[in-house]
């Protein structure tokens, strides 16, 4: 509201196209339309042009005593082109034309046979009658086409809203057809809590950019019953320059009574204000619209709470399998330790070591577990930083080789790193833990005897490391789940599996930190092989050094 | 076959880490004197002057890098660092301050006794060859000549090579951290080729290997990741 007393307004009558026949006459009133009129009179003109010829050949030539009904023709045609005020006016000008050419005395308005006085009369009476008749015929068919258009372009922009899925995606359909339908050049949607701040989100003719400020039209809600009228608002500042001479108009957009955006429609200047229908489509539209607006945003509102049920219930069952791996260990400590300290229980020296033993493995598994929920709490987290450093791909494997070689035992392994692969960068701490992590699972998984290859292979932008076992592999319906978080693939019969379900997690959290990435597939050792790709250190080298 | 027990001091703030750990290396032997923080530490390094140090870093008053740094003014007792997980950055300046190893909480018995042998063994032995020449296996470096060899056949490697080298077979069996080869090999202003410090540690490792067909020295250095490097210590 305050809006609308820093600025001046006008009021604007919407050229109305009513009922009751009088469309001509009435617009003209309001804004008279030149050059409908001047069409108008032409074809009035024309029409009894051609009528005077007619009736001078019937007449003159043919002998016909009385051709006067062949203006009935021009008034019938003009009525039908034109309107029943036209062709009112056509009539009188029959009349008057009959009067002056052809009846005697001629090239004057008088009569002199009283016959002729009543021929003339009835001339202008049957004329009039004929025009007002074809007339009304005429603007009732307008009307109805008029109608069935108001409805097709309702229907439009109904069907373009019901058949999307959300309201954004309508709107480019939307803006396109009601473009069309209500006469404008453009056709476009701002979203904003008031109309200067407003974000284009769909126009009609995106490549034109759509002039958000400036004065502009408004319909004022509540005005589309009765007499649609727009009020004209012309903000302070400079009006810009507006080549095109493009008129705006503005609908607001609203959720219950809070604006929360605009249909705008920019059209010629020279063809005045939107008619009533035009009013009433755009109003009608802008009312759906708003709606549609409001229920996609509740319905993404819906959407966000799932999202957040979905994850509470995922971070409960994360809680649920973390307890779980945790609990085992501990329960076997638990009982270890308390037969170790147990005074009844009489435990030789060599039972008394097996049961340490298996208190400190299962130690050791609890750190394990305790360091993988650690890495995965920092990549989840974001809290893990790379800090890249030039590494020759060799430098890369090798150490994990040697720090892995006890527990991959005596297994073949086979290593094809070539010397003249570029350098890659990455961080050395995250890039052993890949590579540990990744040879680990070889030596929990695959067989003792399975034999293990490393290759490393590069394309222009990275290097990819591949780590391939002859182990049982994964099966293919687990293949995509391996690198979740606390997967595990489901157990054969007869083997234990220790794993945390987190090593590969973490293996793929890693190498995407560092820019890089990991894919699983089957190996032609027979097991599982991954793929682990680093990105290359750019620049490659550093300048060679003369050997001593 | 220890002439005398070597006598080891724990630091370790926790009570049951400090008990376990110190009955079991009096079980293996050595005489162990135990300190719950920095203070203690101190008084006990001042009296006893013991043969190795185990230094927890997170210690109450008197942090483990305070004792270390004290300890480092008057003697080069091996130290060797017991740091938690998430301390990667003490453990980095543990180590640059002269501390001779680390071992990651929570570490097995076994790696322990691995790691204390090492470190005294070291102690023992790095009464260097008078002559300067540090030998590893078939690898021989003589600074005099500035020559390596590997089973007497010369092993050609560039100045900045051979420096690294020189550093890490000096410090055999500890770990000698990134800035600490970074400030031997390239002197102060090394950030910008220090970027490529893997680069000549890889060469060193393919000439080596060149030089040694039966792999004796394969698994000669070892990469420390984000910490540096170390050259095998047994000899």
């Amino acid at each position: 509201m305050s809006r609308i007393t820093l600025e001046t307004a006008e009021l604007v009558t919407a050229r109305p196209r009513l009922p009751r026949g009088y469309d001509g006459a009435m617009s003209w009133m309001q804004r008279i339309d030149w050059r409908a009129l001047g069409t108008t009179v032409a074809v009035a003109i024309g029409a009894l042009a051609a009528s005077i010829l007619g009736v001078y050949l019937l007449e003159e030539r043919a002998g016909v005593r009385d051709a006067s009904t062949v203006f009935l023709l021009a008034v019938a045609l003009v009525a039908y082109l034109r309107g029943s005020w036209a062709a009112v006016g056509t009539a009188l000008g029959a009349f008057l034309a009959y009067n002056y050419l052809f009846l005697p005395p001629e090239f004057t308005f008088l009569v002199s046979d009283p016959q002729h006085v009543l021929t003339l009369m009835l001339l202008l009476a049957v004329g009039i009658g004929i025009g007002r008749l074809t007339g009304l015929q005429r603007d009732q068919a307008r009307r109805s086409e008029r109608r069935e258009h108001e409805a097709r372009a309702l229907f439009n922009v109904s069907r373009a809203i019901a058949s999307a899925k959300r309201m954004k995606d309508a709107l480019p359909v939307l803006v396109a057809s009601l473009a069309e339908d209500a006469g404008m050049a453009r056709v476009w949607i701002g979203l904003g809590s008031t109309w200067a701040q407003e974000q284009v989100v769909a126009a009609s003719d995106p490549t034109a950019d759509a002039p958000g400020s400036g004065p502009h039209s408004v319909l004022p809600r509540g005005s589309v019953e009765g007499q649609p009228s727009w009020v004209r608002l012309s903000p302070p500042g400079p009006a810009p320059h507006r080549r095109d001479r493009l008129a705006l108009y503005r609908v607001e957009l609203v959720d219950g009574s809070e604006p929360i955006g605009s249909l705008w429609a920019a059209r010629d200047a020279r063809l005045g204000p939107p008619s009533g229908e035009e009013t009433r489509l755009l109003a009608a539209a802008a009312d759906q619209i708003g709606q549609g607006i409001m229920r996609d945003r509740l319905s993404e509102q819906a959407t966000e709470l799932e999202v957040a049920r979905r994850s509470e219930e995922l971070k409960a069952a994360l809680l649920d399998s973390v307890s779980h791996d945790l609990r085992t260990p501990l329960a076997t400590i638990r009982a270890s330790a308390g037969t170790l300290a147990d005074p009844s229980v009489a435990l030789s020296p060599a039972e008394a070591r097996s049961t340490a033993r298996e208190i400190d493995a299962e130690a050791d598994r609890l750190a394990n577990l305790v360091s993988g929920l650690l890495d995965m709490s920092r990549i989840t987290g974001g809290a893990l930083q790379t800090r890249p450093e030039t590494m020759p791909v060799g430098e890369v494997v090798m150490p994990a080789v040697q720090r892995a070689r006890a527990s991959l035992g005596h297994r073949a392994i086979q290593l094809e790193i070539p010397d003249d692969l570029p350098p890659v960068a990455v961080d050395p701490v995250l890039v052993s833990q890949v590579l540990d992590n990744l040879l680990e699972n070889v030596a929990r998984h695959a067989a003792a005897d399975a034999p293990l290859r490393l290759t490393a292979t590069a394309d222009p932008q990275a290097v990819t490391v591949r780590v391939e076992d002859g182990g049982p592999g994964v099966p293919p319906d687990a293949m995509p789940h391996i690198f979740e978080k606390f997967y595990r693939v489901p157990a054969r019969r007869g083997v234990a599996r220790h794993g945390t379900g987190l090593g590969l997690a973490v293996v793929k959290g890693m190498a995407e930190v560092m820019g890089g990435s990991v894919v699983a597939s089957r190996s032609q050792l027979g097991g599982l092989a991954i793929d682990v790709r680093l990105p290359i250190a750019v620049p490659p080298l550093p300048d060679a050094e003369p050997t001593t | 076959m220890m002439e005398r027990r070597a006598s080891i001091l724990l630091v370790e703030d926790d009570d049951r880490t400090r008990r376990a750990v110190a009955s079991n290396l009096e079980g293996h032997g050595y005489g162990v004197r135990a300190a719950a923080d920095g203070e203690e530490a101190l008084v006990l390094w001042e009296l006893r002057r013991p043969d190795l140090i185990l230094l927890d870093l997170g210690l109450p008053g008197i942090d483990g890098i305070g004792v270390l740094r004290r300890v480092r003014r008057d003697a080069t007792t091996p130290v060797i660092i017991l740091s938690a997980r998430g301390e990667e950055r003490d453990k980095v300046e543990a180590l640059d301050e002269g501390a001779d190893d680390y071992l990651a909480k929570p570490f097995g018995m076994a790696e322990l006794h691995a790691r204390v042998r090492a470190a005294l063994r070291r102690t023992l032995v790095s009464e260097i060859d008078p002559s300067g020449v540090l030998q590893i296996g078939t690898l021989r470096l003589d600074p005099d000549r500035r020559l390596v060899t590997v089973d007497d056949a010369d092993v050609r490697l560039t100045p900045r090579e051979y420096e690294l080298l020189k550093v890490l077979l000096a410090n055999a069996g500890r770990v000698v951290t990134r800035g600490r080869l970074l400030r031997a090999v390239w002197g102060t202003a090394y950030a910008e080729e220090g970027h490529y410090l893997h680069v000549y540690i890889g060469q060193i490792r393919r000439k080596l290997a060149a030089a040694d067909p039966e792999g004796t020295l394969s698994d000669l250095f070892v990469a420390e990741p984000g910490v540096g490097y170390r050259v095998r210590g047994d000899s």
